[in-house]
C-alpha cells in the first residue's frame, strides 16, 4: 500500500502546518482548522457557527469574493469540536494562502452585518429542522446530554441566534483563535520547491495574524442524562422514523484513544447491523426493516455517543430488536478480520478525494493521531481485546430511543 | 463487436467499470427498473441471500456494486457499475481483475427471480420512497416535475416510477422486463490501471443481444411546450420551497442550450458573488442557499430555494427580475467572466473524480460523439455575453411551484 506523503511543521508560536502531496491531481485544497466547535463551552450556543459565518465579512467586503476572483471556491464548516475554513482551487496557491489567513485571522463585526446574518442562519436552522431525521436526532441528544451545547443544533436555537451580537462574537473569537489552537492543511500536486516556499510563507503569515496564548485546560461539567429513555413524537411523516442513541462513557477508561475506539465501534456496528449481517436479513424477512440502518459514532470533549437511524412500519419491534442485538453482541474472529479489510478499503477509497484526505488529516492532527498509528493499532489488536471492549462499553452505556410517528389524525 | 471502452487510470486507488443498458422512459419501465435494481442489489442466483451477496462483495476489499436506473431525458439508463480497489494497492494474491470480473458478471447476469426477493425489493422501495418524500425539498421536486409533465404522464414520477406498478408488479412482469432488457442497447465503459487486461476479461462476457446494438440516440432531449402553470401546496414545514421552471427550445444550438445554460446557472447561483446568492441570501436574508440548474435533456432551466415563508413574493420577483435583466442585455460582465471561469473549473477538477470520468465516457457514447474535457473547456472559453443573453431570451417561465 502506497503511503500518503505528509510533510509537517510546527512553528515557534505553536501553529502547526502540514502539506499532503497528491501527484497528478488538478484540484488543490487549503484549510485552517480551529480546535473549537459548536459543543465547546461558549457564551451563546451556536456561537462557533455564527463566528464561522461572520469571519467572511471584512471591512472591504466579503472575503469570499476575493477568493472567487482567483477561481477558488471557499467555504467553512463547524462540527462539535472544530471549525474549518477552506478553499479549493486549481491555480494561485500563494494568493489563496494569504487570503485564507486573512479570513481566519481578522474580524469585522458590526451591528448591521451581525443582524443581517441572523436571517440567514435562522433559515439554515429552519432547513435542517424540516428534515424528519433531524427531529429524531434532536430528541435523542437533548435527553442524552441535557443542558449542554450537544443538546442543541450546531447552528444554535432561533432564540440564541437572535441574541447574538458583535461583542459576543469578538469574545468567542479572542478566546479560541490563537496560534496553538489552529493549524493549516494543504493538499494537492505541489512540487518540492512549492512545498518549501509554502512553509516559508505560512511562517510569515501565522506570525502576522495569530498570537501565542497559553491553551487553558477545559473543564468539562459532569452532566447526567435525562431519565426519559423513550420518546414518541407525532409528525407529518408517511413512515415512522426510528432513532436509537447510545450515550457512552469516556474511551480512555478502556485504554483506547478516541479515534481507535471510534473505529472499533464502527466495526462492531457494521458487523451487527449492516446489509451483510444476519440480523438485517432476519429483520427484512420479518418485514420490520427494509433498508439497512444508518449509524455514526461520535466522540466529543463533552461526551461520546452513537446514533442509529432507520424507518419502519413496526417501529417498536425494530427498537426492541436493535436493543436485543446490542445486549447480545455476537461477532466471530473471521468477521473481525473482514472488518479490518473493509477499513483498509475505505481508507484507500478516500485517497481519491482531495477534500476528504485534507480534512481527515487536519482532524487527525488535532487529535495527535496518524493513519500509520491506526493501521499499526489494528494490526496488533487481538480479537479478544476488540470483543471485550465493544461488549463492555455497550454494557456500561445508556440507551435512548425515539419514534417519530405519523400524526394520529392522519391515521384515521 | 461489443460496445466497450476502458480508459487508463493513472492516479486513482480504485478502478471503475460498468454496463449501461438503455431503454425508453415511461413510468412503468422506470418502476420495473427500480424493482429489478433493488432485487439485484440484494441477491442473485449464485449468492441467494442479502447477507451472502453483501459478504461476498465485502471480502473483495469492499467491492461496490450499484445497480440503479437513471433518467436521461427520454431514456432510462440501467447502471450496473462497480468500483473496486485496484489490486496493485493491496498485493493480495487472491485478489485480482479476474476475480472481480467473475463476481460482477455472476451477479448481474444471474438475477434471482423469486417471490420473497421481489417482496423485499418492493417493500424497500416503498419505504425509501416514503422516507424520501417526507423531506419537503424532495417532495417539492417530485411535485414540480409531475406538474411539468402533466400532459405527458409517462414522464411523471421520474424518481421511482409508476406507484401502481410498484405496488402490483408480479414475478412474471419482472421476468418479462429482464427478457426485454437483454435486447436493450448496451455499452460498457470504465477506467482502470490496466485497461487492456480489464478489456480482455470483460469483452467475452458481453454476450447478450443488446451489446452489439448501437448505443447512441438522437432523441434524448424532451421538448418543453409553452403551458404556464402556477401551483401552491400546503405542508407543515419551517421553510417554503419555491421552484421556478423555465422552458426553452430543445432545438437551440448545443453551444447555447448546453454551455450558455451552464454558465447562466453559475451567473445566477454559482457561488458567493452570483446574482441570486447576493440578492436573495445576502440582501433579502430570505434563504440559506439558492440553486440554478440547467436540465439539458428536459429543456428546463430550474431555479429553486428553501425560503422564509414571508418572503416568497420578494424572492420570486427577484428571480424573475434577474432573468429579465440578462434577456435585456443588461449583463454584469465581470460576473459573466467569473461564471465562465467557474464552469471551466468544474470540468478541470472533474478529471479528479472517477465518477465524473465515467459519466463523460457514457455521455459521449449516448450522444455518439467524442467531445473531450478539453473540447468542453474550449467551448466555454469561446462563449460571449451575447451567447448567454441569447439563452436567457429563449427562456419562458412555464411553472411556478410553491410548497408552503
Amino acid at each position: 500500500m502506497k503511503k500518503l506523503e505528509v510533510i509537517k511543521k510546527t512553528f515557534k508560536s505553536g501553529f502547526e502546518a502540514q502539506i499532503i502531496r497528491k501527484p497528478y491531481f488538478k484540484k488543490k485544497f487549503m484549510g485552517i482548522i480551529v480546535d473549537f466547535g459548536g459543543s465547546d463551552d461558549q457564551k451563546l450556543c451556536g456561537g462557533a457557527h455564527f463566528l464561522e459565518h461572520k469571519l467572511f465579512a471584512k471591512k472591504d467586503g466579503d472575503i469570499s469574493l476575493k477568493l472567487d476572483e482567483l477561481g477558488c471556491e471557499s467555504n467553512a464548516f463547524t462540527t462539535y469540536n472544530e471549525t474549518m475554513f477552506y478553499a479549493s482551487f486549481v491555480d494561485h496557491w500563494s494568493k489563496v494562502l494569504e487570503l485564507l489567513f486573512e479570513l481566519a485571522g481578522t474580524t469585522y463585526f458590526t451591528e448591521d452585518n451581525v443582524n443581517k446574518e441572523k436571517n440567514i442562519i435562522n433559515q439554515e436552522l429552519a432547513m435542517y429542522q424540516d428534515d424528519p431525521e433531524w427531529k429524531v436526532n434532536h430528541s435523542l441528544l437533548t435527553r442524552m446530554f441535557p443542558k449542554t451545547n450537544l443538546a442543541q443544533d450546531l447552528t444554535g436555537t432561533h432564540a440564541s441566534i437572535d441574541q447574538m451580537d458583535s461583542e459576543t462574537l469578538l469574545e468567542i473569537y479572542k478566546n479560541h483563535y490563537y496560534a496553538q489552537n489552529l493549524s493549516l492543511v494543504a493538499c494537492g500536486d505541489f512540487s518540492d520547491y512549492q512545498v518549501k516556499k509554502m512553509f516559508t510563507q505560512i511562517n510569515k503569515l501565522q506570525a502576522k495574524y495569530f498570537t501565542s496564548q497559553k491553551k487553558p485546560k477545559e473543564v468539562i461539567k459532569k452532566v447526567y442524562p435525562r431519565k426519559e429513555m423513550h420518546q414518541v413524537i407525532n409528525d407529518d411523516v408517511s413512515i415512522s422514523q426510528v432513532g436509537l442513541g447510545i450515550r457512552m462513557p469516556e474511551f480512555e477508561k478502556f485504554g483506547f484513544s478516541d479515534l481507535d475506539a471510534q473505529i472499533l465501534l464502527e466495526m462492531m456496528l457494521a458487523s451487527c447491523f449492516s446489509s451483510s449481517s444476519s440480523w438485517f436479513e432476519l429483520e427484512q424477512k420479518a418485514d420490520i426493516l427494509h433498508s439497512p440502518l444508518a449509524y455514526s459514532v461520535t466522540y466529543t470533549r463533552q461526551g461520546n455517543f452513537i446514533i442509529m437511524n432507520g424507518v419502519s412500519n413496526q417501529p417498536e419491534n425494530l427498537l426492541a430488536d436493535i436493543k436485543k442485538e446490542l445486549t447480545n453482541i455476537e461477532i466471530t474472529e473471521k468477521e473481525f478480520e473482514r472488518q479490518k479489510k473493509l477499513f483498509l478499503a475505505k481508507y484507500l477509497r478516500q485517497l481519491n478525494d482531495i477534500d476528504s484526505v485534507a480534512i481527515e488529516q487536519a482532524e487527525l492532527n488535532l487529535d495527535h493521531e496518524s493513519m500509520d498509528e491506526v493501521f499499526q493499532f489494528l494490526q496488533t489488536l487481538s480479537f479478544s481485546e476488540f470483543y471485550l471492549f465493544v461488549k463492555s462499553i455497550i454494557r456500561q452505556s445508556d440507551i435512548f430511543t425515539t419514534i417519530l410517528e405519523k400524526n394520529k389524525r392522519d391515521k384515521q | 463487436m461489443a460496445n466497450i471502452q476502458i480508459e487508463h487510470n493513472l492516479k486513482f486507488t480504485t478502478a471503475t467499470f460498468g454496463c449501461f443498458l438503455r431503454m425508453p422512459l415511461n413510468k412503468k419501465n422506470l418502476a420495473y427498473a427500480n424493482i429489478l435494481a433493488a432485487m439485484q442489489n440484494m441477491a442473485s442466483t449464485p449468492y441467494p441471500g442479502v447477507s451472502l451477496q453483501a459478504k461476498t462483495l465485502e471480502e473483495l476489499y469492499d467491492m461496490q456494486l450499484t445497480v440503479v436506473p437513471e433518467v436521461f431525458g427520454s431514456q432510462i439508463l440501467m447502471f450496473y457499475v462497480t468500483s473496486f480497489v485496484e489490486p496493485r494497492e493491496v498485493l493480495d494474491p487472491d485478489y485480482n481483475y479476474r476475480t472481480i470480473v467473475r463476481t460482477y458478471f455472476d451477479i448481474i447476469k444471474n438475477p434471482l427471480l423469486a417471490d420473497p426477493l421481489l417482496h423485499a425489493a418492493k417493500e424497500r422501495i416503498i419505504a425509501e420512497k416514503k422516507q424520501f418524500l417526507d423531506v419537503p425539498e424532495n417532495y417539492a421536486y417530485e411535485k414540480f416535475f409531475n406538474y411539468w409533465y402533466r400532459k405527458t404522464p409517462d414522464w411523471q414520477n421520474s424518481t421511482f416510477g409508476d406507484p401502481e406498478t410498484l405496488k402490483n408488479c408480479s414475478l412474471t412482469d419482472i421476468k418479462e422486463f429482464v427478457h426485454k432488457l437483454l435486447s436493450c442497447p448496451t455499452v460498457c465503459v470504465g477506467i482502470a490501471q490496466d485497461p487492456d487486461l480489464l478489456t480482455d476479461l470483460v469483452q467475452p462476457e458481453l454476450d447478450w443481444a443488446g451489446c452489439s446494438a448501437p448505443f447512441e440516440t438522437k432523441n434524448l432531449s424532451i421538448p418543453a411546450h409553452y403551458a404556464p402553470i402556477e401551483e401552491i401546496q400546503q405542508k407543515n414545514s419551517e421553510q417554503t420551497q419555491l421552484l421556478l421552471g423555465y422552458g426553452y427550445d430543445y432545438q437551440l444550438p448545443l453551444k447555447i442550450r448546453q454551455f450558455s445554460g451552464l454558465v447562466f446557472s453559475n451567473y445566477l447561483a454559482g457561488d458567493e458573488s452570483s446574482k441570486l446568492f447576493v440578492n436573495v441570501r445576502e440582501k433579502l436574508g430570505a434563504a440559506y442557499a439558492i440553486d440554478a440548474a440547467n436540465y439539458l435533456n428536459n429543456s428546463l432551466f430550474l431555479i429553486n430555494a428553501g425560503i422564509e415563508k414571508s418572503k416568497v413574493e420578494a424572492v420570486k420577483k427577484e428571480i424573475e427580475e434577474q432573468v429579465k435583466l440578462v434577456s435585456q442585455n443588461k449583463v454584469d460582465e465581470q460576473l459573466f467572466k467569473k461564471a465562465k471561469q467557474k464552469t471551466k473549473k468544474i470540468y478541470v477538477v472533474g478529471q479528479d473524480s472517477p465518477d465524473r470520468q465515467i459519466l463523460l465516457l457514457l455521455s459521449n457514447a449516448l450522444k455518439g460523439q467524442e467531445v473531450s474535457l478539453k473540447d468542453r473547456i474550449t467551448m466555454v472559453d469561446k462563449l460571449t455575453v451575447q451567447n448567454m443573453v441569447e439563452f436567457s431570451q429563449a427562456l419562458f417561465l412555464n411553472e411556478s411551484y410553491c410548497l408552503e
